[in-house]
């Protein structure tokens, strides 16, 4: 089962089909996953019948995935770390796959960032799209989400329209903004700040990045709620639909994704009053 | 009582048809990683595959269907669900693997207090060395610990 000799591709593969291509092992695996059982726990947590649980955990102490203990059997630890990862794997392809129409009309194969080895976090996501009835449906997001935000990191593709209405906010409340910018939208965000009638001073911190490529992705993310945009396979942003969540996970995720970001832009400008 | 993923970990309602059909498929796993960051013909992927190639041939057309793959211009290539797909198939195994090269020493460990980030990205552990103190070195990992604390940007 494990050790060097699996330490291969087909070997894991294998190994994986083993363990998934059964309902019923995949219940007793799950099973023991929360909590080691004896065969009587795992028939009255799963409901299989008693021939199905031997014939299932007779394999699985072959293959070396489970242990018997005094009738009490457990998962080794390699397998819990194993099974973890693939319970998680089926979570991001189940999200791809309710989501392929979508995600296909967009460009994500120029995205490399190691957070999206693991997108299981989206899987708690929400798509919001614009309608013919409601076209800044997705824009107000960020108004509604922002305003009374304490931190927001952001990657933002376009300039906000009510940018003044924005600064209002950020300078009456202590905020701590981090935004990263392509460099067309860096340059009109910063003169915008610096044409902004500032009333009192504030305690808000906000920086800016440059970047000087194009953007691949468009992030807001606060302690509350990550909102998460694409670029169509066309090139242009498509400021008509995000995913929205408010997850823990899937903030902790987004940040991530900003840090990395953070990584390939310039340094910070940091505006003052 | 001290916090454990594994006792919070709910996968029951998650429904495993779309990973069974790729994972469990030697030929469609095949498919998916072959094509990953590049595009070919079909010459190209029947060359590299040790497969049949009315397999190959099949196995694309499904994973047409199933929006993963795409054909242009005669070339094959990963939709952007396909790329995505691909990535964490990819990282699944790195895991596999860091686990499995650390087999003893995991099983040897209470792993009650991981996350399930730290669980997700093992595979950073796969090349990394196990240091152990000994008989004759009972304070090994102490001193390493503290030299690395005391210099933190010289390596040893």
């Amino acid at each position: 089962m494990f050790k060097n000799e699996l330490n291969d591709f087909k070997n894991i593969q294998k190994e994986i089909k083993f363990l998934t291509n059964s309902d019923n092992r995949l219940k007793i695996l799950h099973c023991l996953l929360n909590s080691p059982q004896t065969l009587k726990g795992i028939h009255e947590k799963t409901g299989l019948n008693n021939s199905s649980i031997s014939i299932n955990i007779s394999s699985l102490e072959s293959k070396g995935y489970v242990v018997n203990i005094n009738n009490i059997f457990y998962l080794t630890h390699a397998s819990k770390l194993i099974l973890t990862n693939i319970f998680y794997l089926n979570k991001s392809i189940n999200f791809l796959d309710k989501n392929a129409d979508f995600l296909n009309m967009h460009k994500l194969d120029n995205l490399k960032f190691d957070a999206l080895k693991d997108i299981s976090p989206l899987e708690s996501s929400e798509l919001i799209e614009s309608t013919p009835f409601d076209i800044f449906k997705t824009v107000k997001l960020y108004k509604e989400f922002g305003f009374g935000s304490e931190s927001i990191k952001t990657i933002f593709p376009f300039m906000y329209p009510q940018i003044n209405e924005i600064f209002t906010d950020w300078f009456e409340n202590d905020v701590e903004i981090e935004l990263i910018l392509e460099k067309k939208v860096s340059n009109a965000f910063i003169e915008s700040f610096n044409n902004y009638k500032f009333d009192k001073e504030s305690n808000s911190k906000i920086s800016v990045k440059t970047i000087q490529k194009g953007l691949d992705l468009a992030l807001f993310v606060t302690d509350e709620v990550i909102i998460l945009g694409f670029y169509k396979n066309d090139g242009k942003f498509d400021a008509n639909a995000v995913y929205i969540s408010k997850e823990k996970e899937a903030i902790l995720w987004g940040m991530d994704i900003f840090e990395e970001y953070k990584n390939v832009a310039s340094e910070y400008i940091y505006l003052k009053e | 009582m001290k916090h454990c993923l594994f006792d919070e970990l709910d996968f029951s309602e998650d429904t495993f048809d779309l990973t069974r059909y790729i994972l469990t498929s030697e030929i469609r796993l095949d498919l998916l990683l072959n094509l990953y960051d590049t595009s070919k013909v079909l010459d190209e992927i029947k060359s590299e595959l040790n497969k049949k190639p009315e397999n190959i041939l099949r196995s694309l057309n499904e994973l047409i269907d199933r929006k993963l793959v795409v054909k242009s211009d005669k070339k094959y290539f990963l939709s952007s669900t396909g790329h995505l797909l691909a990535m964490n198939i990819i990282k699944l195994f790195d895991n596999w693997n860091s686990i499995d090269n650390h087999f003893d020493f995991w099983q040897k460990h209470s792993i009650n207090s991981f996350t399930s980030k730290f669980i997700k990205k093992i595979h950073i552990w796969e090349n990394a060395e196990l240091m152990e103190s000994d008989t004759i070195e009972f304070d090994k990992t102490l001193r390493v610990f503290l030299k690395i604390c005391m210099n933190p940007d010289k390596s040893i």
